[in-house]
């Protein structure tokens, strides 16, 4: 976005350097702040129009598109918009000149899960267009649920990044049985973390060949199994601990 | 020069333009309907004023200016005009693009397609239409004021419009200065406290050398650089300190585009 310099380095969006092409760049880029402010003063199809006014095309069109489906009321003024509002205008501001490249920051804090939906779909659509969407969330059920690929950062650092079908295959599994003459001991496996009985069931973390827990297991009277892939929020708490 | 900019930048500074333009015309209109009084019993005037202390007629300029004259009182009033078009243009500089910082807005607008250099020349040449059309407002009063109540006395329209073309030079600087001092700053929290600061403060430094004569002073503040008795006095300006005047001007605005290109906007949150 050139709203920072770099210290060091460089960065290439579109085969352009981003310091030299900058306005280029952010012609085909569309971008919701994570915190949304807008001129106070302005209705919201003024602040609209004033965004589009930025772009050679004629976004009339696609405004009230957008606006109609995420039910944004024109003729108020930003002042008076709630937070969920605000980001309405954000994510129609974002998409109105239908970028090739999305960043969206927090996208979806303020909005009630109906809307949530309607978005996640607009982005799905933009996306099947064939449009990049960077997509920074701290709900990590949502990021799981749409996006393709995840990257991990930690203090400032990539630690991560790859595909989260693979993330969260090539990761432990997490497997939970019930069953009688059930203890501890039954599962003493290598790869096999976090052991906890319950009443006849255990539950645990396992990492390695799962047909040797199926074995074991297989050894039982079996009341009850389950054995799941972790979600990304226990993937993501994996990486700072 | 982005037009989309420039339009939407004029029209929020539309209403200031309009209150400040109403403000200066009533500052002169009014202030110089007194002038035929002071003109018809200049005598009782001149000793009436020479009974205040000479310190507080140095600070207004007064022991150099003939308030029974069209120009002596214009001149008087004039230096009010100042103060009004300092403090409007050290506002205008110091919010043009800390505005958007404070109020968090420079995301939206610095993630549009133009450039920094863009964005600036289009804020900068929006203000400067603003300031111009207040120039041309106290312009236009102060014919309408003098030639209402000069009541025939003699006027020498040289001295005269060489006082209105000062404005100009006196709103470029207030307005490039509080630009790059409110570049230099890490962040502008509120914009009035520092025009306010900027304009009244260099009006005192002025008002400070009448009272002690002091030639250092004169330097950095710009009511002496286009001193208004001093202008009316030789019918020229006091050229070498308008040409530090307008250099100070100009490195202000060069250092602006370049702090500005160069400057991180901080993360809102």
């Amino acid at each position: 976005m050139s709203l920072i310099h770099p210290t060091s380095g460089s960065a290439r969006i579109f085969g352009k350097d981003v310091a030299a092409h900058g306005p280029e760049i952010r012609r085909d880029m569309g971008y919701l702040p994570s915190e949304v402010y807008y001129y106070e003063g302005m209705k919201v199809i003024d602040l609209l129009k004033y965004s589009a006014s930025f772009y050679d095309c004629d976004c009339t069109q696609r405004l009230h598109e957008l606006s109609e489906t995420m039910e944004l009321e024109m003729n108020r003024r930003i002042s008076d918009l709630s937070y969920g509002n605000k980001k309405k205008v954000g994510i129609v501001q974002g998409l109105l000149h239908s970028p090739k490249l999305l960043f969206l920051d927090e996208p979806t804090a303020g909005l009630d899960p109906l809307m949530q939906r309607k978005f996640f779909n607009l982005i799905r659509e933009e996306n099947a267009r064939g449009v990049t969407v960077f997509f920074s969330s701290h709900i990590l059920g949502e990021v799981q649920r749409l996006c393709t690929r995840v990257g991990i950062i930690r203090e400032g650092r990539i630690v991560e990044i790859s595909d989260i079908r693979t993330l969260q295959r090539n990761n432990y599994k997490k497997v939970r049985v019930t069953a009688e003459r059930l203890n501890a001991a039954s599962f003493d496996l290598p790869g096999v973390t976090n052991m906890q009985t319950d009443n006849g069931t255990v539950h645990f973390f396992f990492k390695g060949d799962i047909n040797m827990v199926l074995q074991r297991i297989g050894e039982f009277q079996v009341a009850d199994v389950t054995i799941e892939e972790p979600t990304l929020e226990e993937i993501f708490m994996h990486y700072y601990e | 020069m982005s037009s989309t900019i420039y339009r939407h930048e004029f029209r929020t500074r539309l209403k200031s333009v309009v209150i400040w333009s109403l403000a200066l015309t009533l500052l002169v209109v009014f202030f110089f309907a007194i002038f035929p009084v002071f003109a018809d019993q200049a005598a009782l005037m001149n000793e009436f004023l020479a009974r205040y202390p000479r310190e507080l007629r140095a600070a207004f300029g007064m022991d150099r200016m003939d308030l029974a004259t069209v120009l002596g009182f214009y001149s008087f009033v004039f230096m009010f005009v100042q103060l009004c078009l300092a403090i409007q243009a050290a506002n205008y500089g110091f919010g043009l693009v800390s505005i958007e910082e404070s109020e968090l807005t420079a995301d939206f607008l610095l993630s549009k397609p133009v450039s920094r250099r863009q964005v600036l020349t289009s804020k900068l040449l929006a203000a400067l239409t603003s300031l111009t059309i207040t120039n041309l407002v106290v312009w236009v009063s102060s014919f309408v004021a003098i030639s209402l109540f000069s009541e025939g006395r003699e006027c020498p329209p040289l001295t005269l419009l060489l006082l209105l073309l000062s404005i100009v030079i006196f709103q470029l600087f207030f307005f490039s200065v509080g630009l790059v001092i409110s570049l230099l700053v890490k962040r502008v929290r509120s914009v009035t406290p520092y025009a306010l600061g900027l304009g009244f403060g260099t009006y005192v430094l002025s008002a400070f050398s009448g009272v002690f004569g002091d030639v250092t002073l004169e330097l950095i503040t710009p009511f002496k650089h286009l001193d208004a008795p001093y202008i009316v006095q030789h019918a020229a300006y006091n050229t070498p300190l308008v040409l530090l005047d307008i250099a100070v001007t100009l490195v202000a605005l060069v250092a602006s585009y370049w702090l500005y290109i160069r400057r991180d906007i901080p993360a809102v949150s």
